[in-house]
């Protein structure tokens, strides 16, 4: 009679409780570290140009104005209309001379609205503009057919 | 009679663990996502807005020099087109060529219509640029 050793077998078991865990903290740690609201508010599409430069931010006050059209301008990551944008920026900044504004607009937005901007901007005495582009080619200019509707326009639509 | 000899050698079964590596795998790939940068890199233009109030006089020595030229955005016919002087152009690189001809301490204006998309106001300013001119500003007029 032929006696056999009984081996010890054991089946590959993957064990996914260690797999579930790191998942798992994962997913919290990018919850917790994502703003949501501020990566809607970074989502703009700046217009191209090849004269940019990168920014030296070392030693400048900026201030984040993001334009993404008539009823989207913020301030600093604060929603706001264009009139109560000047209350804001003295609050922020009461000496504007100091400051450089830091305009991230939207390509398509009407050049009126920047213009509003910028006036605004003058008249709190910031006169350090800077815009963010991306580097690019120009759009031509033919590739602009359809006008923008003015203003008033896009606030009763 | 054949006798037969079996081998009586230990077999081990060779068990991967997984943990270790997922361990591994996870801590890499958290480190790659936090070094990433995804956003496109941006680059700024910079520009100094004239001061209200402050006439551009202050220097009254530099005021019988200071040559204007308007450069004027419209559209003409459903076209976007660039106005300077009695000229009409209709491309960057046509305004290029037209300012290279210029003094680069010439003030430029750039006077665009309230329809003008932002990303053409930015290319006439970049043309601007390109061609070293120094002293641009946006009209605000209207």
């Amino acid at each position: 009679m032929r006696a056999y050793r009984k081996r010890p077998w054991a089946a590959l078991v993957v064990d996914m409780t260690p797999l579930i865990d790191v998942i798992f903290l994962i997913i919290i740690f990018f919850i917790i570290l994502i703003n949501f609201s501020q990566v809607h508010i970074r989502n703009v599409v700046l217009p191209n140009a090849s004269q940019g430069y990168q920014s030296d931010d070392s030693n400048k006050q900026k201030m984040l104005i993001t334009i993404k059209s008539k009823d989207e301008i913020y301030l600093e990551g604060t929603q706001m209309s264009l009139a109560d944008m000047g209350p804001a920026i003295v609050r922020k900044h009461p000496r504007g001379s100091d400051v450089t504004a830091l305009m991230r607009a939207d390509e398509e937005v009407p050049y009126e609205l920047i213009k509003l901007v910028m006036l605004k901007l003058a008249t709190l005495n910031i006169d350090k503009v800077q815009f963010a582009t991306w580097e690019g080619e120009l759009t031509p200019l033919a590739e602009s057919v359809t006008a923008n509707p003015p203003l008033d326009r896009q606030v009763s639509e | 009679m054949k006798l037969k000899f079996q081998q009586s050698g230990v077999k081990r079964r060779l068990a991967v663990s997984m943990t270790p590596l997922i361990d591994v795998v996870f801590l890499l790939m958290v480190f790659f996502l936090m070094t990433i940068n995804f956003e496109k890199p941006e680059l700024v233009l910079e520009n100094r807005l004239p001061q209200l109030g402050v006439e551009a006089s202050e220097d009254p020595s530099k005021d019988w020099e200071t040559v204007e030229l308007h450069i004027e955005m419209a559209r003409q016919g459903g076209q976007l087109r660039l106005f300077l002087e009695e000229r009409a152009l209709d491309s960057y690189a046509e305004l290029l060529d037209y300012l290279a001809l210029l003094p680069d301490d010439i003030l430029v204006v750039i006077d665009a219509a309230d329809d003008v998309p932002y990303k053409h106001v930015i290319g006439v300013y970049n043309t601007c640029l390109q061609a070293s001119k120094q002293e641009i500003v946006f009209s605000v007029a209207g």
